[in-house]
C-alpha cells in the first residue's frame, strides 16, 4: 500500500509539471504572430520525402518573409505537425491545428488523403486550406469555399499525358498506379480521357499497393505484353522498386518501351541514390524545371534554396513556397490574419508567384479554387546521375513535345 | 553417517512477501535415499527448486559435498555431480528416445571430459536394463507412455551417475504397476553409490525405500527420523506428523 | 509464365524464410515474439550500403560488416532488455508477455527514429555483390548479384538449419526450446544460449537486409515489411519451428507470386493471411508446429 501511495505522488507531481509546462508554453504565445498550420508527412507510410521537401521550402519562405518584418506587422509562425501521408491523420492533424493550436490557416499537406481528409475538418471550422499537393479530382469537386489548390491536379496531368501519348503515336499503353486518393482519381481519369481522345490506343491500368516492396509478377506481365509506353504514378520508394525491377527484366526504357514517369519523383533528392541505369532515358513529368523561364521571385526563391540547403529545389519545392506566398498575399491584401477574411482574400488572389501568375478558377467542378494553368515541365533523362539542369526539356505546359529530342536509351 | 548435502536454515519463496520455506535444515545421506513427505503445499517441490538453484534462497546456505552451492546457478551443478528427475518431465519431447539419453552427457563431456567410449558404453548399459528403450530408441520422446517416459527418465539419470539425485514426485500419475517398477530404480540408483532426495506423495513407499524420513510442514521441518523407527506404527506416526486428526 | 511466377516466387521465400528462421529461433526459445525484427533487417542494410558508399569499405567486408552490425545489436539488445524475463527461474512470470511486446515495440520504434536522425528519412540503395550480365531462368532475368545473393541466403538457411539439427549446439539450442529447465539441469547456460539465439537471429535478419538492398532500397522504416511478413511465416510454418520457417518462406513467396498474377496484384498482401487462416482451421499449430502440452 504504501508503494501505491508513492506511486500516485509522483503520477500528480508528473501532471502538475507538464501541466505547468504546457501553461507557460501557451501563455507565452502572443497574438503579434501569424499562426500558419502546416500538415505534412514526417513519418511513413507516407512518402516522407516529400514531406521534407515541402517543410523545407515552407521554412525557408517564412524565415525570408520573417525577416522583413513578417506580415501585416506579424511574425510567421509555422506550427507543424505530422499527418503520415493518411487519412487519419490529415483528419486528426487539422483539427488539433485548428482547436488546439489556434492556427489561421493550414497548408503543407504532400498527399491526397490528407487534404481529402481535412475538407470537412476546414469547412466546419471555416479555416482556409492551401493545398501544396493534393491531386486527385474530389479535393475540386467538393466545391469547398475554404481550400485552395495552387499545384497540380488530376485532370491537367492526365490531359498533358494524353498529349504526350498522342504525340509519341503510341498505340499499346500500360498505367501503373498506386492504391491511394491521388493514384485512384488518375487512374479514373487516365481510363476517361483515353477512351473519349484516344481510343485507338490499346490501354490497360493496374493499381499497386504502395506499401509492395517485390513487382517483379507484374513486371513480368508487363513484359510479356510489351507496350510502347509504361505510364507510372507510383511515388518514392515504391516508384523506384518498379522502375528497378523494370529496368532489370529489360522491360523499360528500351528503344521499344518508353518509361513516362508520372508521379513527379525524378526530382526528389534521394532519385539517384535508388536508381541507376533505370533513369537513363526515362520521361518524366514534373512541375518544375531549371529551363523555365522564372519570375524574379523564383530566381530569388532558388538562389536561397541553394544557399540554404545547399541542394538544388524540385518541383514540390517550388509549390509549397507558392503556397506560403499566396497565404501571406491575402493576409496582406485582407490587412488581416482572420480565417474568414483571409478566405475572402485567397479567392481573389491575383498573385505572380515563384513558378507564375496565380489565380483561382470559381468554376465548380475539377478547376475549382485551382489554378488552372500551374506550369509543368515534360523531360527526358539521358545520362545516370544527371542534374535536373541537364535533362532534355520536352515540354513546357502547354506547348508542343519536342517528340525529335527524344533518345533511345 | 556423513552427509552430502547440507541444507541450513533456508528461506525462499517466489514472491517478495510469502515465504515458502522458513528455516528449513535437512541433510542427506551418502549413497542412500532420504526421504521427504508433507501435505499439499508444504514446500517440497519449492526444496528442490531452491537446491538445484531454480530459486535462491533469500536466507540460509546450501552445502553439497561440503562446497556451498546456495548461489549456484542450475547449469552449473551438474557437471558438480547433481541430478534432478522433476515432476512436471525432464525430456526433451521432440527428440528420439536415443538423443534424450545421450544429449545431457555429451553436453557435460566439454566439463567432465567422458570418452566417447565411455558414453557409449554407459548408454549401451541403460538401453540392456531398460529393454523398452531399446525398443523405442529411434522414437520420438512426445509417443512414449507415462510410464515409459519415466523410465527414460531414470534412464537418462542413470548415464548420469550423479554423486546425488534430487527425485521429486516420481510415481505421480502411474499406474500402481509401474509406480512399483520405479521405486525398485530408486533402491537400485542407491545401491550404486547415488545419494537420493526422494520426494513422493506415497508415504508408505518414500518409507519403503529411504533410510531417514523428513516430514515438512509449512516449509519447516516438523519431524524427522530413521525409517525403520516407525515401520511398524506409520499410521499414528504420521498422523502426529502432519498433526492431523482422523 | 507460370515457371517464372514459381521461379521469382522461391526468390523472394528464400529471403522471407531468412527473416522468419531467426524470428522463430527466438519464439522457440524464449516464448516470445520479437516486434523489432524488421529493424534488424533495416541495420543490416543500412550498415552494408553505408559502409560501402560512405566509408568506401570494400562489398566482401561490408557484407559480414553488416552481419556483425545485427548480430552485435541482438546481442545487446537480449542482455539488456530481453534478460529481465527470466532473469530468474520460477522467478515472476507475471506480464512477461507484455513486457516482450511492449520493450520489442518500443525498440522498433526508437531504431527508426535513430536512423531517421541519423541518416535521414531517404532511401539508399545498396551495391550489388558482384556486376554482370543478367542470366535468363524460366523467362525470368537473374542478375548475377541476385544469383550470388540467393546462394549466399541458401547457404545461410541451410547452414543453420544444419547446425541446429546436427551439431551438440544446435541440439543444445534445440533442447532448450523444448524443455528450458530440463536444460539447464543436463548443464546448458540458457542465458547464454538465450544471447547466442537472439545474436544469430539479429545476424540473419542483418544479412537479409544487406542482401536485398540492391533490389530494396533501405530507408528507416523498411523493416516493416519483412517483419510483417516473418510473422505470418512463423505462425503457417508453426511456432517455434525451424523448417517451418523455412516451408513457410518459399511457400509464402510462391502463393503471392502467383496470386497477384491470376487473381489480383492488389490484394498480394492478403494471399499469404488467406492461406495462414487456412493452414490454422486444418492444422491449429502450424504445418509443423509441435503439440505443445499444458503444462
Amino acid at each position: 500500500m504504501m508503494s501505491r501511495i508513492c506511486c500516485m505522488n509522483k503520477l500528480a507531481y508528473t501532471v502538475a509539471i507538464t501541466a505547468a509546462v504546457f501553461a507557460t508554453a501557451y501563455g507565452a504565445q502572443s497574438q503579434e504572430t501569424f499562426d500558419v498550420g502546416v500538415s505534412t508527412i514526417l513519418t511513413p507510410p507516407g512518402s516522407v520525402i516529400q514531406g521534407i521537401q515541402v517543410r523545407q521550402a515552407l521554412e525557408l519562405v517564412a524565415d525570408w518573409q520573417n525577416e522583413q518584418g513578417g506580415v501585416i506587422g506579424k511574425k510567421i509562425k509555422l506550427v507543424i505537425a505530422d499527418d503520415q501521408g493518411t487519412t487519419e491523420g490529415g483528419r486528426t492533424v487539422a483539427e488539433r491545428l485548428i482547436t488546439r493550436d489556434k492556427v489561421s490557416v493550414i497548408t503543407g499537406q504532400a498527399s491526397s488523403n490528407v487534404v481529402l481528409s481535412s475538407l470537412e475538418v476546414a469547412k466546419k471550422y471555416g479555416i482556409p486550406v492551401v493545398n501544396v499537393n493534393g491531386w486527385a479530382s474530389g479535393i475540386r469537386t467538393a466545391g469547398i469555399p475554404q481550400v485552395f489548390s495552387p499545384g497540380p491536379y488530376t485532370t491537367r496531368v492526365i490531359t498533358a499525358t494524353v498529349d504526350t501519348l498522342l504525340a509519341l503515336g503510341s498505340k499499346k499503353v500500360i498505367g501503373a498506379f498506386d492504391n491511394t486518393d491521388a493514384g485512384f482519381s488518375l487512374e479514373k481519369e487516365m481510363s476517361k480521357q483515353l477512351k473519349e481522345r484516344a481510343p485507338q490506343i490499346q490501354y490497360r491500368s493496374i493499381i499497386l499497393d504502395r506499401a509492395a516492396k517485390d513487382y517483379l509478377p507484374v513486371v513480368l506481365q508487363m513484359q510479356a505484353e510489351k507496350p510502347d509506353v509504361i505510364v507510372s504514378e507510383l511515388i518514392a520508394p515504391a516508384g523506384y522498386i518498379l522502375m528497378n525491377q523494370l529496368y532489370d527484366q529489360g522491360v523499360a526504357p528500351t528503344k521499344d518501351t518508353i518509361f513516362f514517369e508520372m508521379g513527379g519523383m525524378t526530382d526528389n533528392p534521394d532519385f539517384w541514390k535508388n536508381i541507376r541505369g533505370a533513369g537513363k532515358g526515362a520521361l518524366a513529368f514534373g512541375h518544375y524545371h531549371p529551363k523555365f523561364d522564372l519570375p524574379a521571385i523564383g530566381v530569388e526563391f532558388r538562389k536561397r534554396f541553394v544557399e540554404r540547403y545547399k541542394a538544388e529545389p524540385g518541383r514540390l519545392s517550388f509549390q509549397a513556397a507558392d503556397a506560403l506566398f499566396v497565404i501571406i498575399d491575402a493576409a496582406k491584401r485582407a490587412n488581416s490574419t482572420e480565417p474568414a477574411a483571409l478566405t475572402e482574400a485567397l479567392a481573389n488572389t491575383d498573385y505572380v508567384g515563384t513558378r507564375g501568375k496565380i489565380t483561382f478558377d470559381k468554376t465548380p467542378g475539377p478547376t475549382f479554387n485551382q489554378w488552372v494553368e500551374v506550369p509543368y515541365a515534360i523531360y527526358q533523362i539521358t545520362a545516370v546521375d544527371q542534374k535536373l539542369d541537364d535533362t532534355t526539356l520536352l515540354k513546357q505546359s502547354d506547348g508542343p513535345l519536342e517528340v525529335k529530342a527524344i533518345v533511345a536509351p | 553417517m556423513s552427509a552430502i548435502l547440507q541444507i541450513e536454515n533456508v528461506t525462499a519463496g517466489y514472491s517478495a512477501d510469502i515465504d515458502i520455506l522458513r528455516g528449513l535444515s535437512l541433510n542427506v545421506r551418502k549413497s542412500s535415499v532420504t526421504g521427504l513427505v508433507g501435505l499439499n503445499g508444504a514446500g517440497k517441490s519449492t526444496v528442490m527448486k531452491s537446491i538445484f538453484g531454480f530459486l535462491r534462497p533469500r536466507v540460509g546456505r546450501i552445502l553439497f559435498d561440503e562446497q556451498d552451492i546456495t548461489h549456484g546457478r542450475p547449469h552449473e551443478l551438474a557437471s558438480k555431480g547433481l541430478w534432478l528427475i522433476p515432476q512436471d518431465g525432464g525430456l526433451f519431447d521432440y527428440m528420439s528416445v536415443e538423443t534424450n539419453l545421450r544429449l545431457p552427457i555429451e553436453t557435460r563431456r566439454a566439463v567432465n571430459g567422458l570418452s566417447r567410449a565411455e558414453i557409449d558404453r554407459r548408454v549401451a548399459d541403460v538401453m540392456e536394463q531398460f529393454p523398452i528403450l531399446q525398443e523405442k530408441r529411434r522414437q520420438l520422446a512426445t509417443r512414449l507412455s507415462g510410464g515409459q517416459r519415466k523410465l527414460l527418465e531414470f534412464g537418462i539419470a542413470h548415464v548420469q551417475r550423479p554423486t546425488l539425485c534430487l527425485i521429486d514426485e516420481p510415481s505421480i500419475g502411474l499406474a500402481p504397476k509401474v509406480a512399483e517398477e520405479v521405486f525398485a530404480h530408486i533402491s537400485t540408483l542407491a545401491k550404486t553409490g547415488t545419494s537420493v532426495l526422494l520426494v513422493d506423495h506415497n508415504i508408505r513407499k518414500v518409507i519403503e525405500v529411504a533410510s531417514y524420513v523428513y516430514v515438512l510442514t509449512l516449509g519447516t521441518v516438523s519431524a524427522e527420523g530413521e525409517s525403520s523407527v516407525f515401520q511398524t506404527d506409520l499410521h499414528g506416526q504420521v498422523k502426529e506428523w502432519l498433526g492431523i486428526n482422523y | 509464365m507460370l515457371s517464372s511466377m514459381l521461379v521469382s516466387g522461391l526468390i523472394t521465400g528464400t529471403f522471407y524464410a531468412l527473416m522468419a528462421l531467426g524470428l522463430t529461433m527466438i519464439f522457440g526459445v524464449l516464448r516470445i515474439v520479437n516486434f523489432a525484427h524488421g529493424e534488424f533487417y533495416m541495420i543490416g542494410g543500412f550498415a552494408y550500403v553505408l559502409l560501402y558508399h560512405n566509408l568506401g569499405v570494400p562489398i566482401a567486408v561490408a557484407l559480414p560488416a553488416a552481419v556483425l552490425a545485427g548480430g552485435t545489436l541482438g546481442w545487446i539488445v537480449e542482455k539488456l532488455l530481453i534478460r529481465p524475463i527470466y532473469a530468474e527461474f520460477g522467478g515472476r512470470q507475471q506480464g512477461r508477455d507484455e513486457y516482450a511486446i511492449i520493450v520489442t515495440f518500443a525498440l522498433s520504434i526508437l531504431l527508426i527514429a535513430a536512423m531517421t536522425k541519423i541518416v535521414g528519412p531517404w532511401s539508399l540503395q545498396g551495391p550489388r555483390l558482384i556486376d554482370g550480365p543478367p542470366l535468363l531462368l524460366a523467362g525470368v532475368r537473374v542478375s548475377p548479384h541476385q544469383i550470388a545473393a540467393l546462394g549466399i541466403a541458401l547457404a545461410f538457411l541451410f547452414g543453420t538449419l544444419y547446425l541446429l539439427n546436427y551439431s551438440l549446439w544446435g541440439r543444445q539450442i534445440r533442447a532448450v526450446a523444448q524443455n528450458r529447465s530440463a536444460a539447464a539441469v543436463m548443464g546448458v547456460d540458457v542465458g547464454k544460449v538465450s544471447t547466442i539465439v537472439f545474436a544469430t537471429a539479429g545476424g540473419l535478419a542483418a544479412l537479409a537486409g544487406a542482401l536485398l538492398s540492391n533490389m530494396i532500397s533501405p530507408s528507416p522504416d523498411v523493416g516493416a515489411f519483412p517483419a510483417i511478413k516473418s510473422y505470418v511465416i512463423i505462425v503457417l510454418g508453426g511456432l517455434g519451428s525451424p523448417l517451418g520457417a523455412l516451408i513457410g518462406g518459399l511457400l509464402l513467396g510462391v502463393i503471392e507470386s502467383l496470386g497477384a498474377i491470376y487473381i489480383s496484384f492488389s490484394y498480394r498482401d492478403t494471399y499469404g493471411l488467406a492461406l495462414l487462416v487456412l493452414v490454422l482451421l486444418l492444422r491449429p499449430n502450424g504445418l509443423f508446429g509441435e503439440t505443445r502440452r499444458e503444462v
